[in-house]
């Protein structure tokens, strides 16, 4: 890539339907696998709704994530404006996900369900599958000057955020 | 092992409180692919022949397909012998629904290809399905909670990713018509099969799984999900409107063009009032956005709020079937009431097609005086008065004085009632009728859909011979039956075929007589195991007097012969379907068509019974 990229997720409406191509795409791309545990955006689902929040990398230019590898296998690669992981030095200490939700942020490292080594977006090598395949123009892919950190957030609190914003009355279950 | 399964079926025995993993039979995969096909098969080989829907003999299977969790696949198929459905004297037959959502993909990734629950359990129950685990777990903190709060709880409890299948009140106290949901909304809805979960006091199914779906040749597949997902947004237009609207918009179609349930279905043309309900209002007034099934590409469920009123703070998904019910049916013109019903329903856990008839029925009766404000506990059941439908349904969740015949269906409670009530209860072998497909048409569509539907009278039988084989097949590999339309939005014949090649190795569906083939083996397996339970064709397969007696006098049907179906007529429909499917006059299979279909294993049993 030349230019520094972000996904854009668009919380507005009309939003996310939860159908997790995404997650679906993304397994596939990464691992070949028919199985979304292997998806490096995850798609989160709050009640009342049930809203819908894709979580995936959104390239905090302070990377928290990255200060706090203990081995420095989670690292960002300025020449390709991507973040890597590199599977032999990582130890399965899921630091890097600790310190992006402590950080306020999305939680958005995943981990293989097998080997438990951390699994991050790296934009598929520039063509994001997620984005590709988005049935709900959801997912965006935009170059960028600098990262706004506006949506790396807890799915919990965008999750609010959305419900604030659609449903103008109290809400309760049922 | 064969790809595209996930080679494992749970079976939970409540009774005995244990459950073991049995393998999956590649033979009867082969031949019945797997949900609905499958579990016919399962259902002859495991239920004792004449087990009644409460039966602790009972059996409840929620099956997947071999492209569930692959391409769009994402239906849960649950068959079993269903409280409601039944023939004239009273035995039960089968029961089927199916819904979407995540819950059969999450089952795949679990590790297993279906759930066989038998027995019964002393006390409350749930399972958590967990990577190739089972856990029977109490569910008392659950019961009494609505299905919304049950999925909440359980999330909380086990992981937020994990997939919910419960049933609400109306489960647990056996109303004959209670459905099951899964990820609140996305309902199971037809022939009781909450009552039978409530009857073996199992409130819940969760699942989470990690597992690999395994797949024999993942790079075609890998092509094919392009392929597929080109194929199933060919058409702008119709991807625009489904996502937008789904299913709504056909409130209004069905009733410009005489197709929709009027006063419980007395007529089938409301002229403008039908504009106070359907799509348009809804959108302009509920909508919050679309709500898709795990890989679909064209999320067609619409969540919606009510923003004002008494209501205000309601949530649900409203579809076709359940609010056409609960709106021109029961002459309702408040389109919030009709939401509010509607999501009073799904909380509750009562399949809003059978109670929306219900209401019906029991207005006409109220309007008829054969039941009196008396008869009804106090409540005015008017046509239209939202506030004693809700007071009604409560009472038949809780199976509450009225309430408790209420519950039982309108087949029972007809009978009950009779005084001429019988001639009005819209129901075919004891299931109420859903509207999408045949609705009020009067012809054959009724016969095809309702009549010859071995689960009652649903909307999802098929109005057309090539209709019902493809919701046949649909239903057997999981895939969504509007993504097997063979038309526009529609996965092609050759794309499917390639994918389960792709997906198990075998080449089937390669053409459209090996297609036809296939579903006509599910179909008559279905009509021989209910032949098996009790079903006399010649006896059962019967349409309300309604359709016969009482012509439609409003709209574009008003005096013209399509306003009445004809009764030499519905005969000759009937032998006409026979003919079509190999069954003799009096609507028995062949001995000729259960070998050609590979059936031999059905003749035996049917030998002593009918005239084969």
């Amino acid at each position: 890539m030349k230019n520094a990229m972000q996904i854009f997720v668009d919380h507005n409406l009309p939003g996310c339907s939860g159908c997790r191509i995404c997650e679906k795409m993304c397994a596939l791309n990464h691992e070949k696998r028919w199985n979304p545990a292997y998806s490096r955006i995850k798609v989160y689902q709050f009640y009342p709704g049930p809203i819908d929040v894709p979580i995936v990398c959104q390239y905090c230019e302070d990377r928290p994530c990255v200060k706090a590898c203990p081995t420095k296998a989670l690292t960002y690669d300025a020449s390709t404006f991507t973040m890597k992981v590199d599977e032999s030095l990582c130890t399965k200490c899921q630091a890097c996900n600790r310190a992006c939700t402590d950080n306020g942020r999305g939680g958005c490292i995943t981990f293989h369900p097998t080997k438990g080594t951390a699994q991050v977006c790296n934009f598929c090598g520039g063509d994001p599958q997620c984005v590709k395949y988005c049935p709900s123009n959801v997912l965006h892919f935009f170059p960028v000057s600098r990262f706004p950190k506006r949506l790396a957030k807890s799915p919990k609190v965008i999750a609010d955020r959305i419900a604030d914003q659609l449903y103008p009355v109290k809400k309760r279950i049922g | 092992m064969v790809g595209g399964y996930a080679g494992k079926i749970l079976e939970v025995d409540l009774s005995a409180n244990r459950a073991r993993v049995l393998p999956l039979n590649e033979a009867d995969a082969k031949k019945f692919l797997g949900g609905r096909g499958l579990m016919n098969k399962l259902l002859w080989d495991r239920l004792k022949p004449m087990t009644q829907g409460f039966d602790e003999a009972n059996q409840i299977m929620f099956f997947t397909g071999p492209l569930t969790g692959l391409l769009s696949g994402n239906r849960t198929i649950i068959r079993f012998k269903s409280p409601l459905t039944a023939t004239t004297t009273g035995l039960n037959l089968m029961g089927h629904t199916a819904t979407g959502g995540n819950w059969a993909a999450e089952l795949k990734f679990a590790g297993f290809d279906g759930i066989i629950v038998q027995g019964k359990s002393p006390e409350p129950v749930y399972l958590f399905v967990h990577n190739g685990e089972v856990e029977i777990r109490s569910a008392k903190h659950l019961w009494g909670s609505s299905i919304f709060e049950t999925e909440v709880k359980l999330k909380e409890e086990l992981d937020p990713f994990t997939r919910v299948l419960s049933i609400g009140p109306a489960g647990e106290n056996m109303v004959r018509y209670a459905c099951v949901n899964n990820e609140y909304f996305y309902s199971g809805s037809r022939c009781g099969a909450g009552a039978v979960m409530g009857s073996k006091k199992l409130k819940a199914i969760a699942v989470r799984g990690t597992l690999d779906i395994p797949v024999e040749d993942s790079d075609t597949l890998l092509e094919l999900e392009d392929t597929v997902y080109k194929e199933l947004t060919s058409d702008p237009a119709t991807t625009y409107a489904r996502k937008r609207w789904g299913s709504t918009t056909a409130n209004i179609s069905s009733s410009d063009s005489s197709t929709g349930p009027l006063w419980n279905w007395r007529e089938a043309h409301w002229g403008d009032e039908i504009e106070k309900g359907g799509a348009f209002q809804f959108e302009s007034r509920l909508r919050v956005k679309n709500r898709g099934c795990y890989g679909c590409p064209v999320p067609c469920n619409q969540l919606g709020i009510i923003r004002e009123g008494p209501w205000a703070g309601s949530f649900d998904i409203p579809d076709y079937d359940s609010t056409d019910l609960l709106h021109p049916n029961c002459g309702v013109t408040d389109p919030n009431g009709v939401f509010a019903l509607s999501a009073f329903l799904d909380k509750n856990g009562l399949d809003s097609i059978s109670t929306g008839n219900t209401l019906s029925w029991v207005m006409e009766c109220y309007e008829k005086g054969i039941l009196t404000k008396n008869d009804l506990d106090g409540i005015e059941l008017t046509w239209g008065n939202v506030p004693a439908m809700f007071k009604m349904v409560e009472k038949i969740v809780h199976r509450d004085g009225i309430g408790n015949l209420l519950a039982e269906g309108i087949r029972i409670a007809s009978a009950k009632i009779g005084k001429g009530s019988e001639k009005f209860a819209m129901h075919c072998k004891g299931v109420e009728w859903g509207v999408g497909g045949a609705g009020n048409n009067r012809d054959k569509r009724e016969t095809f859909c309702y009549v010859m539907s071995d689960h009652g009278g649903v909307h999802l039988y098929g109005t057309n011979i090539d209709g019902q084989n493809r919701f046949a097949v649909a239903d057997s590999i999981t895939i969504c039956m509007r993504h097997l339309g063979f038309d526009q939005n529609s996965i092609q014949l050759p794309s499917l075929s390639k994918a389960l090649k792709a997906a198990t190795g075998w080449n089937l569906l390669t053409n459209k007589e090996e297609f036809d083939a296939l579903a006509n083996r599910i179909l008559i397996l279905e009509r021989a195991w209910n032949i098996r339970e009790g079903l006399r064709p010649d006896r059962d397969d019967i349409l309300p007097e309604r359709v016969f007696t009482e012509p439609l006098t409003r709209g574009p049907k008003a005096g013209t012969p399509a306003a009445l179906y004809d009764r030499k007529q519905f005969e000759a429909d009937k032998q006409e379907w026979y003919k079509a499917r190999g069954c003799n006059e009096n609507g028995i299979p062949t001995k000729e068509t259960l070998s050609k279909l590979g059936l031999d294993f059905v003749i035996p049993a049917l030998e002593g019974l009918v005239d084969l």
